[in-house]
């Protein structure tokens, strides 16, 4: 979405591309001038009139110069030599006998209008509105004394001070009409960040969530259901350990996301990349949060295992849950690495599930099985899926316990 | 939605909310300059009803163009462009009609000049290439108009210098209008990019404190009930039947704080958690939001943002609070729907200013919105496509 400009930056954005728009025209009108002087040059090749080009050419060079550079000084030569030059104009088409044009003729108007648009540079509103009035008495002055000089008779010129005139109001106008967005900005930047935070929060809590999922709530089901009336000793160190755990560490901390480029490279050259990035092929939005560079702790079967698992889970989002967008997280522990898809779309009941979600008891359970995994599913209809598959990292023996959930 | 073009209007809704007034001076600005015009070169007219069709013509541009400037109609599309440009253009055409064969002066010719102002005023809201284009397309029927002109104007010169002289005026504003569009899309785009690395950096800085703020909530939980009933478990090193009851009663009430946090959509996070006056106040969400279907979740990134901006200027206003809000959401099949009802303490006017940014973002984002107010009620439909 585009949260447009902040206002600080907004009237001199407009400012700029006023200042760029004036240029246009002035570059137009100077060209035209060329072009004109050139079709009447070869109209009557007994005039001599290469010298209103040969005028016209300094200008568009400080044109340029004071364009690129915003230079004032810049500005005040192209003022200077423009009203040199326009005076040189117009007297090269007065010297001609008979005279080519009369005093206010368009083609006249053409190197004039170029001088009115000089504001280009100014920042401001009275600045600009100032160099535009300087650049149209420059223009009025020197035609004045070129017509003083050939003997002409001086005539208004209507479609300089249009010019002029259009120039000065698109001004005012424009920057009357900035003022009303000055509050808004700062609200919609700070809804687009709260939005960021929001989704932000809400990923953790569903990570959260499934974490207490694997761990209190399993320990709890254990106890509730358990036949014997001693403690399991398996179970007993599982509840200190994840207690531990839950209580005393930073167990959701996300690390800072740092741009290593070797890890970029490992990450990319992974099966896992190769499953993202087919699904995204296929239309899905896929969100990728978490250490990938976890992923170089698997040996080569089981990370092809696993991106096919995960294949197979992106595929079941787009052709099931209803909506085109997914999470995969990847995290790890000391025994073993997992990587969670996340939809928040129609959710299902294993009961219920369509015949091809076959699809995910053989191509994902059954896969990360052989490789001596474990596959999670939560689900509820109209609330998501989230699918955790859980394979063992290269460091630990392959024995981990293969949770049967 | 529809696609983004690269247009004033679409990249900053909010802020080019006040730029309608810019369109219609200037199509005010052309008609009045034709009729001096018309006026001055009266001499010249051999055909009146060309020449007040022209007129006409270019006055029915300005009403269209007037139209399609209207906040509550935006974008103005390729479309309007088309119509305000072609009619314009048919007014040249009737102009030189109106004068045919007693044409005298170029200058005193309103059309090409009319037609660049109008694109001028067409600046903020189309794309730099769409009007330097058709300008470019216009400037060829304007040179064949000027061509058949030619002879009987009174000034002598060659066919090409005429052209030149007829057709710069209306380029040079058309290229103008385009680079204006041009310098200010860019410099959105250009904001935009680094507003977002920004927002990025900003997003990583606050993560640990989100993590160790929803841990903590987490862990509150379990204080009060897991970690009494393990510590007890572990220390008697048996089960009985009374420790699973308990266990069993533990795991369904953690469940179901569980399931309605992650189930929470965004909508009703924000009422919660951000929302009107910026208090938590859990259970709010259920009275201000009626969502039975949860097409909440539907709404894209740009959606939810436009209503967070909404609900931002809700807070702003003093003595507005959360139970004068109510939203509610539905599917008709077809499209999800939306309906904000607010009851706003202040004047129309009033009301119209803060607001018009705010609906302009999200008439940019949604399908289709209306906006109305009568006195005390504000009321926005909005409907946008399923995902």
């Amino acid at each position: 979405m585009s949260l447009g400009l902040p206002s600080h930056r907004a009237s001199r954005t407009v400012s700029r591309s006023f200042g760029r728009s004036l240029n246009a025209v002035a570059y137009t009108t100077l060209l035209a001038a060329l072009v004109t002087t050139a079709a009447f040059q070869f109209s009557r090749a007994s005039a001599v009139l290469w010298p209103a080009m040969v005028a016209i050419t300094p200008v568009l060079l400080l044109l340029y110069l004071s364009a690129r550079t915003r230079d004032t000084l810049y500005s005040i030569a192209y003022l200077v030599i423009g009203a040199a030059s326009t005076f040189w104009f117009v007297v090269t088409f007065y010297s001609q006998s008979p005279p080519i044009l009369e005093s206010d003729a368009l083609a006249l108007a053409l190197p004039k209008i170029a001088l009115v648009m000089v504001g280009g540079s100014a920042p401001h509103i009275v600045p600009r509105l100032a160099w535009c009035t300087a650049g149209y008495l420059a223009a009025e002055f020197s035609t004045g004394a070129a017509f003083l000089v050939t003997g002409q008779r001086w005539q208004f010129d209507v479609t300089t001070f249009l010019a002029y005139a259009a120039t000065s109001t698109i001004f005012i106008v424009g920057s009357l009409s900035r003022r009303s967005s000055r509050r808004t900005q700062p609200m919609l930047h700070r809804a687009a960040r709260d939005e960021q935070l929001g989704e932000m929060r809400h990923r953790m809590e569903v990570k959260a969530a499934s974490l207490l999922h694997d761990t209190v709530l399993s320990h709890l089901a254990a106890i509730a259901g358990s036949a014997d009336d001693v403690l399991d000793s398996h179970l007993r160190r599982q509840i200190e350990r994840d207690l531990e755990i839950l209580i005393g560490e930073e167990w959701l901390t996300e690390p800072e996301p740092r741009i290593d480029r070797d890890v970029l490279q490992r990450w990319e050259r992974s099966p896992l990349f190769a499953a993202i990035s087919e699904a995204r092929m296929l239309g899905l939005e896929v969100e990728c949060t978490g250490d990938m560079d976890v992923l170089s702790r698997l040996d080569q079967q089981t990370a092809v295992s696993l991106g096919l698992a995960v294949t197979q889970c992106l595929v079941n989002v787009l052709r099931h849950s209803g909506i085109t967008n997914a999470e995969v997280a990847v995290f790890d522990s000391e025994t073993d690495v997992s990587v969670m898809v996340i939809d928040a779309g129609r959710g299902f009941t294993e009961a219920e599930a369509a015949p091809d979600r076959l699809g995910i008891r053989q191509s994902v359970r059954q896969r990360i099985q052989e490789v001596g995994g474990a596959v999670q599913i939560w689900s509820t209809p109209g609330r998501g899926t989230s699918i955790m598959i859980r394979v063992p990292a290269l460091t630990s023996d392959r024995s981990s316990e293969v949770d049967a959930s | 939605m529809t696609d983004v073009e690269r247009t004033r209007q679409q990249l900053d809704p909010a802020g080019s909310t006040g730029i309608a007034p810019v369109a219609i001076v200037l199509a005010l600005g052309a008609l009045l300059y034709a009729l001096v015009m018309t006026a001055r070169g009266q001499s010249e007219i051999s055909n009146p009803g060309f020449a007040g069709l022209a007129l006409a013509l270019l006055a029915l541009a300005g009403i269209i163009m007037i139209a399609g400037a209207r906040v509550d109609r935006a974008p103005l599309g390729a479309r309007t462009h088309a119509a305000v440009h072609a009619v314009t253009v048919l007014a040249i055409v009737s102009e030189a009609l109106g004068q045919a064969g007693t044409n005298a002066y170029i200058r005193n010719d309103w059309g090409p000049i009319a037609l660049g102002i109008m694109l001028v005023g067409l600046g903020p809201y189309r794309p730099a290439k769409e009007i330097a284009g058709a300008g470019m397309v216009s400037a060829v029927v304007i040179a064949v108009v000027t061509y058949f002109e030619v002879p009987s104007l009174v000034t002598s010169g060659p066919a090409l210098a005429f052209v030149a002289v007829a057709v710069t005026p209306m380029l040079a504003l058309a290229l103008s209008a385009a680079m204006f569009s041009h310098g200010v899309v860019a410099s959105i785009e250009r904001w935009k990019t680094r507003a977002q690395a920004a927002s990025m950096s900003l997003v990583s800085e606050l993560r640990e404190g989100i993590a160790r703020s929803v841990q903590q909530d987490r862990v509150t939980i379990l204080n009060r009930d897991v970690l009494p009933f393990f510590t007890e478990v572990l220390a008697r090193d048996t089960i009985t039947d009374e420790d699973r009851d308990r266990g069993r009663m533990i795991a369904d009430s953690i469940r179901q704080v569980m399931v309605a946090e992650v189930d929470r959509s965004w909508l009703e996070s924000l009422v919660e958690l951000s929302g009107v006056e910026r208090t938590n106040r859990p259970g709010a969400a259920r009275v201000v939001v009626d969502d039975p279907d949860r097409v909440a979740t539907a709404m894209t990134v740009a959606q939810r943002t436009a209503i967070r901006a909404l609900f931002v200027a809700f807070s702003s206003i003093p003595g507005l609070t959360r139970n004068h809000v109510r939203i509610v959401l539905g599917d008709d099949g077809a499209r999800h729907q939306g309906l904000i009802t607010a009851q706003l303490p202040s004047t129309d006017y009033a009301m119209r200013s803060t607001f018009a940014p705010f609906l302009a973002v999200m008439r940019a984002v949604f399908t289709s919105l209306e906006a109305d107010f009568v006195h005390p009620e504000l009321a926005i439909r909005f409907t946008y496509e399923h995902c």
